[in-house]
């Protein structure tokens, strides 16, 4: 397949994922899917917001649920799955923070102090905000909107339309926007969530898993543990992992056994949506090469760290490249991998 | 392993490719050994690496010099670093190793019958020619025993007027590096 075609395939197959999870948020006014694992706002928004540039619909969409539902949102946990991104990420969420600042319904200060998070030094040249899937960007717009101009980004005035809903709750899916109302928002309700789709855990496997400092893991849980609802026990001779009754929870938080209960999957959205994210960087980077030998190269480089996210996010993952792949057979055996990660079928050649 | 000359070629066309990504715009080296026997067609074995004897630096002048390259410079390690985990080959399949050839000593005239590539732009290999290489192969010989150096050396049929130089030519050591009368047989790839 050539490079072209894998990177549209890659790009039409991200953009499909994307609407379907912002659509069970309750964006977009159309019917709700569903899914059996556990959305993650904030890794959804971060990356979202990558691959919406060259979707400037579903864009939109993501702001109107912000107006909406942005108070659901952790802001700290958002900035630290954003830290360490190439830009535009961190210019990306605080021009949508600078028009949450005031459009959002809820807490509008705390958009405004991430609209505030990038210092006066950082001064971006202008470009055009949305991207044709070829990587052009759209024609200068008449006018612009000032709150993303700001942040370096040209784009017309957005015409709110109060489409989205808010979150439903009572699904799988949504499970955290059950766990905030009643824990907080914060490593609270994450660890619980983590609790709840694992045995048990520890504070670093935990911190790792909900992108939340160990500190604040940590702290979180040996207040929960008081409480007597949340339990510890050693594992090997130094280890305290913590650990829930599952049939106890779930029978309070969806009034069924836990046989019965729709228990999400776990999925690391912040490992698999950094690994696609990465994909996408490395197949732009190679895309217009003519030379074969480089573009396998290039991709080869990044298969290691791609893999090791995809391996981390919990999901089942096609068997990696193996490193004796001939240079003139990698390009293709990369694609393949890659499009078994997304769910679409490949053709050879 | 590095089997054939075209598999060879193609490992020197990427390095080349990795040293334009690296900045590096021209890079010209001496080399010997089995890569060079295999790449001239004098014998078909594999080898596990390619031997630098040493960087090739023309003068304005016109004035030819080799330059010790061992260590490797960090530009050319990562090209091959990257080279080598793309062709799968092992950590050191291009090195400096004989460098040492360089204190103790090249066949007199030695650049005026080197076989030169151009791979790309950006990389120039010269070749040690079979006249040379029976020259290392005897003085390897002699220093290492029977070894892969002596089949190499009975494969390139050395005649006895070519061994008795070779022979001769242990004793004088120093070559000459001017360029008057090197005519170095030279093929492009891309």
């Amino acid at each position: 397949m050539s490079q072209k075609s894998f990177r549209e395939r890659f790009l039409d197959a991200i953009l499909n994922f994307l609407w379907r999870e912002w659509s069970i948020l309750g964006a977009a006014g159309g019917a709700r899917p569903t899914e059996s694992w556990t959305i993650d706002p904030e890794a959804l928004l971060v990356y979202s917001l990558l691959f919406a540039r060259y979707e400037p619909r579903l864009f939109d969409e993501i702001i109107e649920w912000l107006v909406e539902n942005g108070k659901w949102i952790d802001l700290q946990r958002l900035r630290g799955i954003a830290r360490g991104r190439p830009e535009p990420h961190t210019r990306l969420l605080t021009s949508l923070a600078s028009l949450l600042s005031h459009t959002a319904k809820g807490d509008q200060r705390k958009w405004l102090r991430l609209a505030h998070a990038r210092t006066s030094q950082d001064v971006a040249p202008e470009e055009v905000l949305f991207l044709t899937k070829e990587g052009k960007p759209y024609a200068f717009p008449f006018a612009t909107m000032e709150e993303f101009r700001l942040h370096g980004f040209l784009r017309e005035p957005i015409a709110l339309r109060g489409s989205a809903r808010p979150v439903s709750p009572g699904t799988a899916s949504t499970i955290r926007f059950l766990l905030r109302p009643l824990f907080g928002i914060g490593s609270r309700s994450e660890c619980i969530l983590y609790l709840l789709t694992h045995e048990a855990g520890h504070p670093a496997e935990i911190a790792r898993g909900v992108g939340i400092s160990f500190r604040g893991v940590q702290d979180s849980l040996i207040e929960l543990a008081q409480s007597g609802l949340v339990l510890t026990r050693m594992k090997g001779k130094r280890k305290i992992e913590y650990w829930l009754s599952q049939g106890r929870w779930w029978e309070f938080i969806c009034g069924k056994n836990v046989h019965d209960a729709e228990i999400p999957v776990w999925v690391n959205w912040i490992s698999l949506l950094s690994g696609l994210a990465n994909v996408w960087d490395v197949v732009n980077s190679t895309w217009t090469s003519d030379s074969e030998y480089m573009r396998s190269s290039i991709l080869r480089e990044s298969i290691d760290v791609i893999s090791s996210e995809f391996g981390s996010s919990g999901l089942a993952i096609p068997p990696v490249p193996r490193a004796d792949v001939p240079p003139d057979q990698f390009e293709s055996e990369f694609q393949r991998f890659i499009l078994g990660v997304v769910g679409v079928g490949n053709e050879t050649g | 392993m590095l089997s054939g000359r075209t598999q060879i070629d193609d490992v020197l066309l990427a390095l080349a490719e990795q040293l334009e990504r690296e900045g590096v715009q021209c890079l010209w080296l001496l080399v010997c050994g089995g890569a060079v026997l295999n790449v001239l067609g004098l014998v078909h074995r594999t080898t596990r690496d390619i031997d630098i004897v040493a960087e090739v630096v023309a003068s304005r002048e016109g004035e030819i010099n080799l330059r010790n390259l061992d260590p490797l410079p960090v530009s050319l390690s990562e090209a091959a670093r990257r080279v080598g985990r793309d062709f799968n080959l092992p950590e050191r399949w291009l090195n400096a190793e004989p460098t040492s050839l360089l204190h103790s000593g090249l066949p007199l005239g030695l650049m005026g019958r080197v076989v030169t590539r151009n791979y790309r732009t950006s990389l120039t290999v010269s070749f040690i020619g079979r006249f040379d290489q029976i020259h290392l192969k005897l003085y390897a010989t002699a220093d290492q025993g029977p070894s892969k150096h002596l089949d190499d050396l009975l494969a390139l049929s050395p005649r006895q007027r070519t061994k008795s130089k070779a022979q001769r030519s242990g004793a004088s050591p120093r070559m000459s590096l001017s360029l008057s009368g090197w005519s170095s047989k030279t093929v492009s790839l891309k």
